[in-house]
Order: structure tokens, then sequence, then C-alpha cells
């Protein structure tokens, strides 16, 4: 059975996001992840304080970097979690985004070395054992943490390109795909089965899941106007492969790009088409959610999740969801 | 008469109706700073129990509202007949 997950970005007071936490369990929901951004509410404080106000809700970060969060850290703080909350944290990292790194005067660089190590520092660390590596990003000599956590915890990796849809399958306990389309989903998963047969796995020790960009509302147009924004960036930070794969304009594709650099927001989300929303959001009615959502699961995703917008009007939207969508799976 | 006398009172649908038009204030409130830590968190904690329609998370909820969005709340509270003593309770 398929499982259900949803996203949120802590931009918002803490105790908004932990009241969209609570609703989320209520829903039917099996899994919140909690973006992990410089400029937002710390990931770790929000997941426990939703830690302390859910009782089963799984706790995920969605997704932390290596290069702002060294994965030393990143152990200490997600075994810390697991202590509060034993068997429900799981661990989600990416390699992050060019732009947010050089803002903060970080290298974007060896985004596979980076990611790879942090699994094996984050697992060896969280499991209270000691670790050396000599790695190409990380050199660590002896650490260990005075504790470990009570429970193992899953690491997810955020993937979107084919070498790090392969690393994923690869190593990680779980996959958060960038992607809600299913031309986009399937040709992940066959990267994702790529690593899986290169490290002798089998594809069903995997949670693959689809992280997509999920708007819902009973009218159809509100649905679709809340998603315009995220679907202006997706636009904007995706190469022009995948905007050819869904036939997009590559000429409106880049006046969004430029648009989104010079900070003319509103000009870039004039420019989204009805194609752009189709290709990169999951956007519409209950009933043609549910239509949407069963194209995603023939795919070979096992967690859909629920990403931002989720609506025009979130606490709705959540409850939405669970009356009208859980169910149907 | 007491706050939880008048709840009390109040038909189920108007209960209802408040809990959402409170919910709305919560949310989409700027004045997040001026809201009480102490209820706020009253407030999780009823969530979590499922007492989101209980008198106490009513009661709690309109402190953090009044503390949040005075006039609106006061312009809430007197949008039904039924909830206008409630209204003279809480801003007496």
């Amino acid at each position: 059975m398929v499982k259900f997950g949803i996203e949120f970005v802590p931009r918002d007071v803490y105790w908004r996001t932990v009241y969209y936490a609570i609703e989320s369990e209520k829903s039917g929901f099996d899994y919140v992840w909690i973006t992990d951004h410089y400029n937002n509410r710390n990931v770790y404080v929000t997941l426990t304080l939703i830690s302390n106000y859910t009782n089963s809700i799984k706790l995920g970060t969605g997704v932390t970097n290596p290069y702002v969060c060294n994965p030393v850290f990143t152990a200490t703080a997600i075994a810390s979690l697991a202590e509060v909350a034993p068997n429900r944290v799981v661990c989600g990292i990416g390699a992050g985004d060019y732009v947010t790194l050089s803002t903060i005067g970080l290298k974007f660089e060896k985004p596979l070395a980076y990611v790879r190590e942090a699994v094996e520092i984050i697992r060896t660390l969280a499991s209270g054992e000691t670790l050396n590596l000599d790695g190409d990003a990380f050199k660590i000599k002896g650490a260990r943490l005075n504790y470990k956590s009570p429970s193992k915890i899953p690491v997810y990796i955020g993937a979107q390109g084919p070498a790090m849809l392969k690393l994923a399958g690869e190593i990680g306990d779980g996959v958060l795909i960038n992607a809600s389309h299913p031309k986009d989903l399937k040709e992940a998963v066959s990267r994702i089965k790529e690593g899986v047969f290169k490290a002798n796995r089998k594809i069903e020790e995997l949670d693959t899941a689809a992280y997509t960009s999920f708007s819902i509302a009973e009218d159809e147009s509100k649905a679709i106007e809340a998603a315009i924004p995220v679907v202006a960036f997706i636009v904007g930070g995706s190469p022009n492969v995948v905007l050819e794969r869904h036939d997009i304009d590559l000429e409106k594709a880049q006046a969004i790009k430029d648009a989104l650099v010079q900070g003319k927001f509103g000009r870039a989300f004039k420019n989204v088409t009805s194609d752009m929303i189709e290709a990169f959001s999951i956007a519409g009615t209950p009933k043609q959610c549910i239509d949407k959502i069963e194209r995603v699961l023939e795919t070979g995703i096992t967690q859909f999740v629920v990403g931002s917008p989720i609506g025009p009007d979130i606490i709705k939207s959540i409850r939405m969801i669970g009356e009208k969508i859980i169910p149907v799976f | 008469m007491s706050l939880n006398s008048i709840l009390d009172s109040l038909p189920e649908d108007a209960k209802s109706q408040l809990f959402e038009k409170l919910l709305g204030i919560l949310f989409k409130s700027k004045n997040v700073d001026k809201a009480d830590p102490a209820y706020i968190a009253r407030f999780l904690h009823l969530a979590k129990e499922g007492l989101l329609r209980s008198n106490e998370c009513l009661k709690t909820m309109l402190y953090i509202a009044v503390s949040m969005e005075g006039e609106e709340t006061s312009s809430v509270l007197s949008e039904r007949a039924e909830l206008i003593k409630l209204r003279d309770a809480v801003f007496s």
C-alpha cells in the first residue's frame, strides 16, 4: 500500500507548522518532511516540536544538505531527535541547490562525494560507532558520539539528476525524487534501478518517494493559481533537457529564469503556462488529483509526498486530502 | 455568566462556525508576536488530544485571537446573536 507524506517549509512561526503536522497525522499521512534552509526556522527545532505534539507520524528532514550542515552535526541532531521520538525519525539528505549555497559563500562541489560520504558519516555516528574516513569531501579521525540513536534511522536521498538517482539506488534506504510527472518519475525509477543493480540490492528494499509540487482545491482555478509560483521556480531551476522532455517552450522558460534572477517575480509568474503546470505539478480538484496520483503510482512509486504549495488554504487542503484522497489508495 | 457556561449554551453549529473563524484569525494574522506561548502550547496540546471543538480549546483560541486581532475577533463574535454574550464576556 502506498504511503503518504507531506512537506512543510517552516517559513512561518513555529506553532503554525506544528499545527499543520497535527492535522496531517489526523488526516492519515504517514510522514511529515520539513525542509532545511538557512533562512527558515530550524528543521530540528521544528521536528522536535512536532514530535511532542504528534503520536506516530514519521519525522524527516526533507532535505538537509552536507554543505550548510556538516554531516557530523546532522548525525548529532538526528540521533538526538531519535531519542525524543524512537522509531519515527528518518533523515532526508541531498546536495542542496547552487543558488542558495552561493548566496552564503559555499561552493557546490563534488555533490556525489559529499552526499555519499555524508550518508556514511550519519549512519556510523548515529549508530554509536567510531568513524575514520579519509574521503574526497570529509576527513574524520576517530569521531564518535557519546550516545547513539535508540532505533535505526533510515536515510533518504533527495535526487533529481541521473547520477544522484543512481547513487540513491545504491546506498539509500529511500529516495525522494523531485518530480511530479509520470514521465520524469519513470525515468528516475530507471536510474534508481541501475544503482540498485550495481549494489546487488532489490528495489523493494527502498522506499521510492515522489516529492511532488501539489495543490488541491474544490475550485480547479484556485488550485492552479496557488501552484504557479512554485512551478515558476521549478521551471527556473530546470535544465533544458527536462523542459524539452515536456515540450516546454524554451523561450518562455528562459523569460521566467531571467525574471527570477532579476527578482521580478510577478513577471515570472505571468509567464507560467498550462503546459508548465501540467509538467511540474499535480494541481486540481480532488478527482483530478486522484487521476494524476494513480498515474504517478504506475511508475513504481511507494510514497507519495504532497509538497508545496499543498493548496490555496493549507489547513482545508490537508483535511481534503485526508477525506478524499488518502482513503482511495 | 462564565465563559464556560456561555459556551455550553451555544448550539453545535455556532461552535463549529466560531472554531473555523478563530482558526482563520490565528493562521492569517501577522501579529504572531502577540500570541502568548503558554496559550499556544495549550492550543497545540488540545489539538493533539483531538479536543479542538471543546470549550477549553475555544476559550484558548479566543484568548489568542483577542491578543492577535482584537477588533476582528470582536467582529466575529458580533456576527451571530448567540455569540453576543460571548463577545460581552470576553471584552468586558
